[in-house]
């Protein structure tokens, strides 16, 4: 089994704070409490607690503003919780530096996934930290917010939730070779099997959103024997 | 039947001013002709009565001699003298004198009284005669086509006969004619009419446009209420019966907008509220011991959320993206049918878009996301199917369930309306998700209707977007 997560929860409601401290804590994390700005710095000079769950409404101090100061010093990962489901906290929330975000009223178990996906890209291949929800390579431009590609010429190219993942794993980690095992870590959280080519089926599917030629790439070129690789600087913008 | 009278309060009013006026003229026409007409007609035959009288006066004192010589004087283009050795025999005609005639005799017997002394034998007659185009005193080739073409509208052309027994017995007979004085003033009297009724119809045109314009921009703004509430209150003008219909429509417009903003702010307010109960229940639930009832806790948790969600997304479905972009719809629908396929649904994409569609990104992505989770939920598959004219997109999503009857196809775009009977509630789901997509589709322009496939074999929901950007949208 491997060590205890140690996860700071950070809520003003009571009720859930314990029950968020109950659940957490039967899966297998150590659990510390904050109602609002002020018991979370303190106990963020306590300890050093491995992933942050933020209520975004908070008394005082609200949860933007938190997540904002926490990212300026340290990189423990955040996940945001809001119960404003819309567009605009997404956005904020990324711009903030959230690594992931959850509209209450979210499924514990959901967010226990997303803790753990969160933890496991952290250590894996902590990614290039950005500002900023749109980044812009090879004169693509991803939208965090909105999930969807913009093409060099302006149109809008939707994304599935498997080929967004797998390219913002990409944008995370321009110019470094992703070999299969991680990229089907990263994107579907699994191990790949030996035989497994759904990782090599997204790549391609990919490829034809960003109207890249198959046999000659130029954007997520194919390494030998050994993965892939996103072969474009990426720039944030705004 | 055929529909005579104009739809359109402008043609209308046009129809009925104009009608007035054309009668008003013709009766004017008529009593010109009729009535003014006859005075003149009567005052001309007292001046040929006149003349005739002169001229028997002077064939009375010429010995007989010489009257052949008188008479080339005496003849005219509109008197013709014939002496006689007895009385002719006017053909046509009653026997007994009509007003005008014994008006005539009696004019010329006046005059005629002095000479002779005593009351003087005179007989005339008129008679009427039809005018051929070549006895017409109509000079411009309008009046001759008049005449010609329109000959029975004109009063007959009169020869007025009148027979005079001179002192020495012998009887001359005078051919007088009438002047065609109705004639003349209707040849120049038509030209006048037509001219007045167009320069009177362009006014009225005019006129009854500038009155009806702001009532069919009031039509256009009544239209635009029931796509969105939120559009701007209409400039007031026009006159003043119709400034304050709109003055009127403009608060009843803000009055709607009032009450859909309190009806949506009330049901947000409710399931904002019901968020952080909801998120404690689900806490709660994860911690129960025993594992079918926590399923069934979630499940029902699953639902409340749902309609929870579903119905925040209804009130707060439009709006909240101002921009429209060029979106690619291929890639969007196999994102969504992929996205689906990976938690084992069934969903195939057929079909290309010609070029990508102008819209509101995300909230296309939730009209589409809403019709196929529909299909999934209710019929076991979504065959989503493109096709592109040019002009129109349609977006076809395909279920392979019972479909549902046909008087179903409206009431099930109302919020919270789900067909229980026929399709049971296995699949969840709060009913909004119709009603969104429908919302989201009439803010592009569009719509989505439904219909039973044609071999009974499944629902298809139809999205339409039109490639042309509705005004003002």
């Amino acid at each position: 089994m491997e060590p205890q997560d140690h996860a700071l929860v950070v809520d003003d409601d009571a009720e859930i704070r314990d029950l968020l401290a109950e659940y957490l804590a039967r899966h297998g994390f150590r659990v510390s409490l904050a109602r609002d700005g002020r018991e979370m710095r303190r106990a963020l000079d306590e300890s050093r607690p491995d992933i942050v769950v933020l209520d975004v409404m908070l008394p005082g101090e609200d949860g933007l503003a938190l997540c904002r100061d926490l990212r300026a010093k340290s990189s423990i990962p955040v996940i945001m919780l809001t119960a404003r489901g819309d567009e605009l906290d997404r956005i904020i929330g990324i711009e903030m530096g959230a690594d992931d975000y959850l509209a209450k009223p979210f499924s514990p178990r959901e967010l226990l996934a997303r803790m753990k996906s969160v933890l496991r890209r952290a250590r894996a291949l902590p990614p290039t930290r950005v500002e900023g929800h749109r980044l812009r390579f090879a004169g693509w431009t991803l939208d965090l917010a909105a999930r969807h590609l913009v093409a060099p010429d302006g149109v809008v190219v939707p994304l599935g939730g498997t080929e967004f993942r797998l390219l913002s794993v990409f944008v995370e980690h321009p110019q470094r070779v992703l070999d299969r095992n991680q990229l089907m870590d990263l994107t579907l959280g699994r191990e790949a099997t030996p035989l497994d080519r759904s990782i090599d089926v997204q790549v391609s599917r990919l490829r034809q959103r960003l109207r890249d030629d198959a046999r000659e790439p130029r954007i997520i070129k194919t390494v030998r024997n050994g993965g892939y690789v996103l072969a474009a600087n990426v720039e944030r913008v705004g | 039947m055929i529909r005579l009278a104009p739809r359109s309060l402008f043609g209308r009013t046009l129809l009925v001013l104009g009608a007035g006026l054309l009668l008003a003229q013709l009766a004017s026409l008529f009593i010109n002709v009729v009535d003014r007409g006859s005075s003149v007609y009567r005052l001309a035959s007292q001046q040929i009565a006149i003349r005739v009288a002169e001229a028997a006066k002077v064939l009375n004192h010429v010995p007989a001699a010489e009257r052949a010589g008188v008479l080339e004087e005496l003849n005219s283009r509109d008197l013709r003298i014939v002496l006689s050795a007895k009385p002719i025999v006017v053909p046509q005609g009653p026997e007994e004198l009509d007003p005008y005639e014994r008006a005539f005799a009696a004019a010329v017997q006046r005059n005629l009284r002095e000479p002779w002394q005593t009351d003087v034998e005179i007989t005339t007659r008129l008679r009427s005669v039809r005018p051929s185009p070549s006895d017409t005193e109509a000079s411009t080739p309008l009046g001759q086509w008049l005449a010609r073409n329109f000959y029975f509208l004109l009063p007959d052309t009169f020869t007025m006969v009148t027979q005079v027994r001179l002192v020495d017995g012998s009887i001359a007979v005078f051919y007088a004619r009438v002047p065609q004085e109705p004639l003349k003033r209707l040849e120049t009297l038509i030209p006048r009419l037509l001219l007045a009724l167009l320069i009177f119809f362009a006014l009225v045109a005019l006129v009854v446009g500038m009155m009806t314009r702001p009532l069919a921009r009031l039509a256009k703004a009544a239209d635009a209420l029931g796509a969105n509430p939120e559009g701007p209150p209409l400039e007031i003008g026009g006159p003043r019966e119709v400034a304050s219909v709109i003055a009127a429509f403009n608060r009843m417009q803000s009055q709607v907008r009032g009450y859909v903003q309190e009806r949506a702010r009330l049901l947000g307010a409710i399931s904002h509220d019901l968020k952080t109960p909801i998120t404690r229940m689900r806490l709660r639930a994860e911690m129960l011991p025993d594992g079918a009832l926590r399923d069934k806790f979630v499940r029902d948790l699953d639902e409340m959320e749902e309609m929870v969600g579903s119905t925040l997304e209804f009130f707060s479905s439009l709006g909240k993206e101002p921009e429209r972009r060029q979106v690619d719809i291929a890639a969007l629908l196999e994102g969504l049918c992929e996205d689906w396929r990976e938690t084992g649904a069934e969903t195939t994409v057929s079909g290309a878009p010609r070029s990508p569609y102008d819209a509101h990104p995300q909230a296309l992505r939730r009209c589409l996301n809403n019709l196929i989770e529909n299909a999934l939920r209710y019929g076991g598959r979504a065959d989503v199917s493109i096709e592109d004219d040019g002009n129109t997109l349609r977006i076809a999503v395909r279920d392979r369930g019972p479909g549902i009857p046909e008087a179903e196809f409206e009431r099930v775009f109302e919020p919270f309306v789900r067909l229980e009977d026929s399709r049971g509630r296995a699949g969840g789901g709060a009913g909004l998700g119709l009603g969104i997509a429908r919302n989201i589709a009439r803010w592009h322009g569009g719509d989505v209707t439904l219909r039973n496939a044609p071999d009974g074999q499944g629902l298809i929901a139809e999205l339409v977007l039109p490639r042309q950007p509705a005004a003002g949208a």
